[in-house]
């Protein structure tokens, strides 16, 4: 175990969000959620990168859209033929109230509470006091966080609660949550193009190309943003002979691993929620991941899905000193289930024969 | 009877039965809970055969099947586990006889069984079939140990292939192909087998059109354990 690391423990609860009807489970410093497909994996990540305040602004920016909110960047990855409308938040869209309930260690529990009315979503936080964060339309985009700072409702009432004024904080108990998923690469290329002065001065996109050169044997030593062909403004890797490389024509693994250096050295997040960590990944550069993980995540909250146990076992293994938990999830009728997996059984139910992430067989 | 297949997609026998069950156009259970299972301790080949029978033999139950990382007694040690963690009340473990004496053989799985805290209780012997009432722990489960192997001196060793080759030989109505076959792997049913592979779906095919009274005649321990495996 890691000289001075708690055993930490954090109970989520989740009610009619998304595909998780009910369910309560627990959860360490360092979390694996394993399970099938439509087990409820990705929405634990989205329900805790939503938490902190669903109105904050995040580190992606889209393109013709500009800086997202968290809620945006979660309805523009489920957005289904262009489709965007906020009651993708409730399970089966049937409205009524959803919430979030997160409790670390001892302690106040916060909740994060979606409360749907005719064609708005009021939108409340709970942790020392309750605070009302805003509305979204239902059927409609969430808009830009400055739409909320309104003095009434579309339909007159008054807010239900005191307004938090800053909408652009997160929430203290919780801290700041960055969501990572391969599909988000571009909207963060954005965003770092926007940040790129404080990146650069900060020594980080040097520390990060040198050590992606380390994991795939290149000899990258800064990354630069610069003009490509046509005159527009593009993301570079250096290497020592001063030869530039685009960002989007080295290998994908390469990118999400700078993507996800670069935006955890940027933020310093309390909750990093990592989506199919296995993605683009080969399971050496994977192993070098998890060895960067476990350098990193001292002060922060690990939450990472992955369909491989391949991957499961190398950052089980990797991150052995935080006591990781490895959770097997099942969504049942919208109910989740759980049951906590050690390495070791892991391994000996594979030799046994049983993959573990097939449905129905233990929860 | 429907089978649901629990092993690790990469393995040989989970590729193995997949892609004769989607070749054969067999339906597989869908995923519910399941307590009872069928072990394979010799690989893919049992794992085809048990596949159609377990198709022939009527009705929707769902039956899991896996293979361990160790092959024949190897699997014994992964019992424990399986019973433990999928709640498993009947277990039926087919492997090879090989090259073993049968009661060599019976007691070698018994002493192996021991080893690792089960305790077997004979209750029902069968040619190649012997049936316990064990208890591990707590837990109380059945397992039925089905030998593959036939009681025919052309083969060198008696495996499950002893079974497909009799009635490949019954299919084709012509023994010369079977003999010299068996000539040129020194009798080797296994070997055999393989130099006929491109026998193999004709065989599977026909044995999809039998009834399961005539499947018994040519796996009998295996069509008898899964009826003992179907029982209550």
């Amino acid at each position: 175990m890691v000289k001075g690391l708690k055993n930490e423990k954090i109970r989520l609860t989740i009610e009619n969000f998304r595909g998780i009807k009910k369910g309560s489970l627990e959860f360490g410093k360092v979390n694996i959620l394993i399970g099938g497909n439509n087990s409820g994996k990705t929405t634990i990540l989205e329900s805790l990168f939503l938490l902190p305040n669903p109105f904050r602004p995040v580190p992606y920016i889209a393109r013709g859209i500009g800086r997202l909110n968290a809620l945006r960047v979660l309805s523009l990855i489920h957005s289904t033929l262009g489709s965007e409308a906020n009651i993708f938040l409730f399970h089966y869209y049937k409205g009524g109230k959803a919430a979030i309930t997160f409790q670390k260690d001892t302690k106040a529990e916060v909740s994060l509470q979606f409360i749907a009315k005719n064609n708005i979503i009021d939108i409340l936080l709970k942790d020392k006091r309750e605070y009302y964060l805003g509305y979204i339309h239902k059927e409609a985009p969430s808009q830009k966080v400055e739409d909320y700072l309104l003095g009434v409702r579309p339909s007159g009432e008054p807010f239900p609660l005191p307004l938090r004024i800053r909408t652009v904080e997160y929430c203290s108990s919780t801290g700041e949550a960055v969501f990572f998923h391969p599909l988000l690469l571009d909207f963060i290329c954005q965003y770092f193009s926007v940040q790129w002065v404080t990146l650069r001065a900060s020594g980080m996109t040097s520390m990060v190309a040198q050590k992606i050169s380390e994991a795939v044997g290149a000899d990258f030593n800064d990354l630069l943003l610069e003009p490509f062909i046509g005159g527009s403004q593009t993301i570079y890797f250096r290497d020592k002979m001063g030869r530039g490389v685009r960002f989007g024509d080295v290998g994908s693994g390469t990118q999400v691993f700078v993507a996800l250096a670069l935006l955890y050295e940027h933020i310093k997040p309390k909750m990093l929620l990592i989506d199919d960590i296995e993605s683009h990944m080969n399971p050496s550069l994977l192993t070098y991941l998890a060895s960067w993980l476990a350098d990193t995540v001292k002060d922060t909250n690990l939450f990472v899905t992955t369909h491989s146990l391949e991957a499961a076992k190398i950052l089980a293994g990797v991150l052995e000193d935080y006591n990781p938990r490895i959770k097997l999830l099942e969504l049942r009728k919208g109910v989740l289930k759980d049951k906590d997996l050690t390495l070791e059984e892991l391994e000996r139910l594979e030799k046994a024969g049983i993959d573990v992430r097939q449905r129905g067989i233990f929860l | 009877m429907r089978l649901r297949i629990l092993s690790p997609p990469a393995w040989r026998f989970t590729r193995s039965v997949t892609k004769w069950q989607s070749k054969l156009k067999i339906p597989l259970a869908p995923p519910e809970r399941i307590n009872k299972l069928i072990l394979v301790g010799n690989g893919a080949q049992d794992g085809v055969v048990y596949l159609i029978l377990a198709h022939k033999y009527n009705g929707k139950y769902s039956i899991g099947i896996t293979t361990t990382a160790e092959t024949r007694e190897g699997a014994i040690p992964h019992i424990p586990t399986i019973i433990r963690e999928l709640n498993i009340e009947k277990l039926v473990f087919s492997l090879d006889q090989e090259i073993d004496e049968l009661a060599n053989l019976k007691t070698l799985l018994e002493e192996k069984m021991k080893t690792y805290a089960i305790i077997p209780n004979l209750k029902e012997e069968q040619s190649r079939l012997y049936v316990y009432d064990c208890t591990h722990s707590q837990r109380q489960f059945e397992l039925i140990v089905a030998v593959n192997g036939l009681d025919d001196p052309s083969y060198t060793q008696h495996t499950i292939e002893d079974h497909l080759l009799s009635f490949f030989k019954e299919m084709t109505n012509n023994n010369e192909i079977l003999v010299e076959t068996l000539n040129r792997v020194q009798g080797n049913p296994k070997e055999a087998w393989n130099l006929l592979r491109n026998h193999h779906e004709e065989v599977y095919q026909n044995l999809l059109q039998k009834g399961i009274n005539e499947l018994e005649r040519f796996f009998p321990q295996q069509v008898e354990s899964i009826k003992r495996l179907k029982s209550n």
